[in-house]
């Protein structure tokens, strides 16, 4: 599933609920999103997700750079 | 310096980007990092381009989460147009935060007014008679009423309606057209009549608060100046009295003398008197002497006569002695105390209380 996919299945839950947004806000949404995750990541801060986890981007000696996720209990508890 | 950042940073840089309400950002968010964990838990491993790949793996017995960060920004993979074309297309409401299906009907101001305000087109311009005036303040004052009331109800229309009050209904879609059943009166002479008439009633409002006050006020300033009138003619009253008393009691104590010059060739006494009333040696040291304190010489001059009172008889015949009174010794004090020490003496010895 990739993105595209998520912003489907998100827009058809958002009409359950009688929140109607276009495809074009969807994308807007989508995109700010992504591109402030990034932006914070790239300040070598960490990103803390409700109920999800947390991000950290670590940059190495060259232009290369890791983004670490380390999930919360609930969510390995859930998996296991 | 590093520092966590909270997911509300990202929903207010969102927010602000885009310009949708926090409520619907933080919704998306969530939602996309539940999907994520749905597509987990069920093992299917979810791609976020610029974000990384989330997947499952099995690691002995148990799972765990593998992620692989992507290394470029999510501008690199999508553009907006491209996520949109695969989306679904959908007619966009006009209210995209609200129900799609309101109808007109269900709208929640009437678009037509009421039948008051229509019923005031067949108002006529002339009144001559007194019943048609009366009928016309009833329906203007109605129709005061009724706008009232309508100010009251609709607090989202009040700003608009308090500006267009004369010529506009602001509740009816169709506020420009002329198609519409209501319209406005053209007449200016009917809302400065009907200010009057809401100013005579506040008028008369304000006289009954001001009777009001008027009857619990002056019976207290009546009760206030009769207390003050009959304290000043008790005064008055019981002043003359005391003076007629005091001139009564002048004329009881008035006594005269008569005098006769002292035969004495001593030289001890100035003089004698007769007093025509009975009298005090205090008040005849008072009269000859200036001082009451001096009775007691009076007294020895004429103990003989006076044996055992100080009060001398009408008709009975004093003695006056001379006194000499060193003034130093009077200022000080020392002449009147000799003096009352005699008089105590002459009290204790010879019994007179």
């Amino acid at each position: 599933m990739n993105g595209p996919d998520i912003c489907k299945i998100i827009q058809e839950n958002f009409e359950k609920q009688n929140i109607h947004l276009s495809a074009s806000q969807i994308a807007e949404l989508y995109i700010n999103t992504l591109s402030s995750i990034d932006s914070t990541l790239e300040e070598e801060n960490t990103l803390d997700i409700q109920n999800f986890g947390s991000f950290i981007r670590k940059k190495g000696i060259t232009t290369s750079s890791l983004t670490f996720f380390k999930p919360i209990n609930r969510l390995t508890d859930r998996i296991k | 310096m590093k520092k966590h950042i909270n997911q509300r940073d990202i929903i207010l840089e969102v927010s602000q980007k885009t310009r949708i309400p926090q409520p619907i950002v933080e919704a998306f968010i969530e939602q996309m990092f539940r999907q994520i964990e749905n597509n987990l838990v069920k093992g299917i491993s979810s791609n976020v381009e610029g974000l990384g790949i989330f997947r499952v793996i099995k690691s002995g017995d148990t799972n765990k989460i593998i992620f692989l960060g992507s290394k470029k920004n999510i501008h690199h993979y999508y553009t907006k147009e491209t996520i949109i074309s695969q989306l679904p297309s959908k007619p966009i409401p006009k209210n995209p935060y609200q129900n799609t299906k309101v109808e007109k009907n269900e709208f929640p101001f009437p678009s037509t007014p009421p039948k008051k305000v229509v019923e005031e087109k067949t108002t006529p311009k002339t009144i001559n008679t007194p019943f048609a005036q009366n009928q016309t303040i009833q329906q203007k004052n109605n129709r005061q009423v009724y706008n009232n009331n309508t100010s009251q109800t609709n607090n989202l229309g009040e700003q608009t309606y308090q500006n267009n009050t004369q010529n506009d209904y602001p509740y009816s879609p169709n506020k420009a057209t002329t198609n519409s059943s209501y319209t406005p009166p053209q007449t200016d002479e009917i809302t400065p009549k009907t200010n009057n008439i809401n100013d005579a009633l506040k008028d008369k409002q304000k006289k009954r608060e001001e009777k009001k006050k008027l009857a619990i006020i002056l019976p207290i300033i009546t009760f206030l100046l009769l207390i003050i009138i009959a304290v000043g003619i008790y005064f008055i009253y019981f002043d003359k009295t005391q003076n007629n008393t005091t001139t009564e009691q002048e004329e009881l104590y008035t006594v005269n003398f008569q005098e006769l010059q002292a035969n004495d060739t001593s030289l001890i006494y100035n003089c004698s008197i007769i007093p025509n009333k009975d009298v005090s040696l205090e008040y005849i040291a008072n009269e000859y002497y200036g001082n009451k304190v001096f009775w007691p010489y009076i007294y020895l001059a004429n103990e003989d006569f006076l044996s055992n009172s100080i009060i001398v008889k009408a008709g009975s015949i004093i003695n006056l002695p001379k006194i000499t009174v060193d003034l130093f010794e009077y200022n000080k004090g020392t002449v009147q105390k000799r003096a009352d020490k005699i008089g105590d003496n002459i009290l204790k010895t010879k019994h007179i209380y």
